[in-house]
């Protein structure tokens, strides 16, 4: 448990015995140890770097991918608590997306899994991606091009609708489309 | 090597489901307020001692010490022995029966040196009832690290009488959205010296420690593409890769280091299908422990390193299983409920806690690896989720939606000394308690 095995404490203990010059009394001399750790005198952590304004961005993804989406008409698919089976209402809006991108072969798009905020953020990870994936697997024995399809899970961290009530939740368990550049 | 007790643990095991009907509290920690300390008022060895910080010394040493749970530490106005060590050097022992007639079993006394570098406190421990010196120490700061100081000395006190170190100074990083954006903080265990240790504006995700305190994993979409693992590392401004050796249009997320800070657990999606590898830092060496058309994830480590609980739903609702670090033996250990996840094993090795689903909210339970004994241990008619231990086993740190947001709380494993430790500034998840600083 003592630092001394870093060569930092080593240095410090020297410089305990050296700059101060404190003698002991008895039989041993102290163990001496930095307060922080034997890292500088900062705690560590402070990220300096200030990330820019990127307001609309969803890890990384500005907001025209979303947008254009909205501009083709393509629809968001919703979902019941912690299931991944496409409803009767998702099967419609994936029925009028497939017409939308059978005539646009040149256009390829993001599924992106979500889940309400409920229970834990590791499964909904998991469960965003099986969300997304059952909507891709949904399109292509529609007859869209897997080609034209990629996946990615947000989990809980992108809710559309921040709230914790069912009306908030059941707009988060979707699967948003993005058209990606 | 002390284990911890559970008292009702055995009655409750044939007693599954209903969990808010019964006591939440069954585990006790024989060790809790063992014992009494005596804090003197340092020395100083200024011409004009500094009076506010040798009184916010001991205040400070005190009140760790209160919060280790371990010491009550005694009024000075109770002192028959002097209420102010008078100079360290030379002074013989304590007059211990002063002490220990007063109840006490600890006497910390000390002195503050001023230097032109900054701030050294050298302290004695005594067993006062035994009249023996434990530790002699000396701690190096700035001038403004009076706290901090104080925090190393309470932690060792405690562990000069537990074998131990106490948790005092100790880190929790957590997840908060207060900017915004999820990033990662870190604060002190006592919840106080918040500090940014990502700012990127992406989502992050799921921090865990390196064992040797210095070193924080995390899942992060910072590329722009599917999640991967990125590493804080102490006073170094950019983040590292880790898996730098791995594909990057693979979702990989959920990494933890083995106890040896050697090799990486971590979920990897093949096909869809989220599994659980192992592989050195830079992804070579990889291993793949699971192999299920279900999910498969949140893996963590046995303190022995020899096996992982993970969560899988390949039964048809998420379970907690044990394996082996090379995917053998797999077990299937909760069987109660449509939903349990989120284990995390124990600095002892005798439990794992996890958090299930109780009617339509979450608590916390801990059950021990065989899956034979399990009992609620943070139950609240609102959510608390995602558990982690303190170092010394001594504590769970939470997240909780008693207050509405999302709050970052510890409680004892006894089931008392709760408390809050994020307050006011957005949703606060995903605690990870980090190794006690003598790791470094």
């Amino acid at each position: 448990m003592m630092i001394r095995n870093s060569t930092g404490g080593m240095r410090l203990l020297m410089v305990a015995v050296l700059a101060l010059g404190l003698a002991c009394s008895s039989d041993e001399g102290p163990d001496a140890e930095s307060a922080r750790g034997g890292s500088t005198g900062s705690t560590g952590w402070d990220d300096p770097v200030t990330g820019q304004d990127m307001d609309g961005d969803i890890a990384g993804r500005g907001p025209e991918g979303a947008a254009a989406a909205r501009r083709m008409g393509l629809k968001t698919v919703y979902f019941d608590y912690d299931r991944s089976a496409i409803r009767e209402d998702g099967r419609a809006a994936l029925r009028a997306n497939y017409e939308i991108l059978r005539g646009r072969p040149d256009v390829r798009v993001e599924l992106q899994g979500n889940c309400d905020e409920r229970g834990s953020a590791e499964y909904n990870f998991a469960l965003g991606e099986r969300r997304a994936k059952a909507v891709r697997d949904y399109l292509v024995r529609l007859g869209v091009s897997p080609n034209q399809l990629t996946t990615v899970s947000f989990g809980e961290e992108n809710p559309s609708v921040v709230g914790h009530s069912e009306s908030a939740w059941s707009r988060n368990r979707r699967v948003d489309f993005a058209v990606l550049p | 090597m002390r284990r911890l007790v559970c008292v009702v643990g055995l009655l409750l095991a044939s007693l599954p489901a209903a969990a808010q009907n019964r006591p939440p509290v069954v585990v006790t920690d024989p060790n809790a307020r063992t014992f009494k300390a005596a804090i003197q008022r340092f020395a100083d060895n200024q011409a004009v001692p500094d009076a506010a910080r040798i009184t916010g010394l001991r205040e400070g040493i005190g009140s760790a010490l209160q919060l280790s749970k371990v010491f009550e530490v005694i009024d000075p106005r109770a002192f028959l022995g002097p209420d102010e060590t008078v100079a360290l050097e030379g002074v013989p022992p304590p007059l211990c029966p002063d002490w220990s007639q007063i109840g006490a079993d600890a006497l910390v006394e000390g002195t503050v040196i001023t230097e032109p570098r900054g701030l050294a406190v050298q302290f004695r421990i005594w067993d006062v009832v035994r009249c023996r010196r434990l530790k002699l120490k000396r701690y190096f700061g700035n001038p403004s690290d009076v706290d901090v100081i104080a925090r190393r000395i309470a932690d060792d006190v405690v562990e000069a009488f537990t074998g131990r170190p106490g948790m005092a100074s100790s880190e929790i990083a957590f997840v908060s959205d207060r900017s915004g954006r999820k990033e990662i903080y870190v604060m002190n265990a006592d919840g106080s010296e918040v500090r940014a240790a990502t700012r990127n504006r992406s989502i992050n995700a799921f921090p865990a420690w390196a064992p040797n305190g210095s070193e924080i994993i995390y899942t992060s979409y910072r590329l722009g593409g599917q999640p991967t693992l990125f590493l804080l590392t102490r006073g170094r401004r950019k983040p590292g890769r880790l898996l730098s050796k791995v594909d990057e249009s693979v979702p990989i997320y959920r990494g933890r280091f083995d106890p040896a800070g050697k090799r990486l657990a971590f979920v990897m999606s093949v096909n869809g299908a989220p599994e659980i590898f192992t592989s050195r830092r830079d992804g070579r060496g990889m291993k793949q422990l699971t192999r299920h058309r279900a999910i498969d994830i949140s893996p963590s480590w046995s303190p022995d390193g020899q096996r992982l609980t993970f969560v899988s739903d390949r039964a048809g609702s998420p379970q907690i299983y044990v394996m082996n670090a090379d995917g053998g033996n797999v077990r299937r250990i909760t069987f109660d409920g449509t939903y349990n996840t989120s284990p995390v094993w124990s600095p002892d090795g005798a439990w794992i806690a996890y958090e299930t689903r109780v009617g339509g909210q979450f608590d916390i339970w801990i059950t021990d690896p065989d899956g034979r004994v399990k009992a609620p241990l943070v139950t609240h008619p609102r959510s608390d989720e995602t558990p982690s231990w303190s170092p010394d086993g001594r504590w769970l740190a939470f997240s909780s939606a008693r207050r509405g947001r999302n709050d970052i709380y510890v409680m004892g494993i006894d089931g008392k000394n709760l408390r809050r430790l994020t307050g006011g500034e957005g949703n606060n998840t995903s605690p990870a308690w980090g190794p006690a600083p003598g790791a470094r």
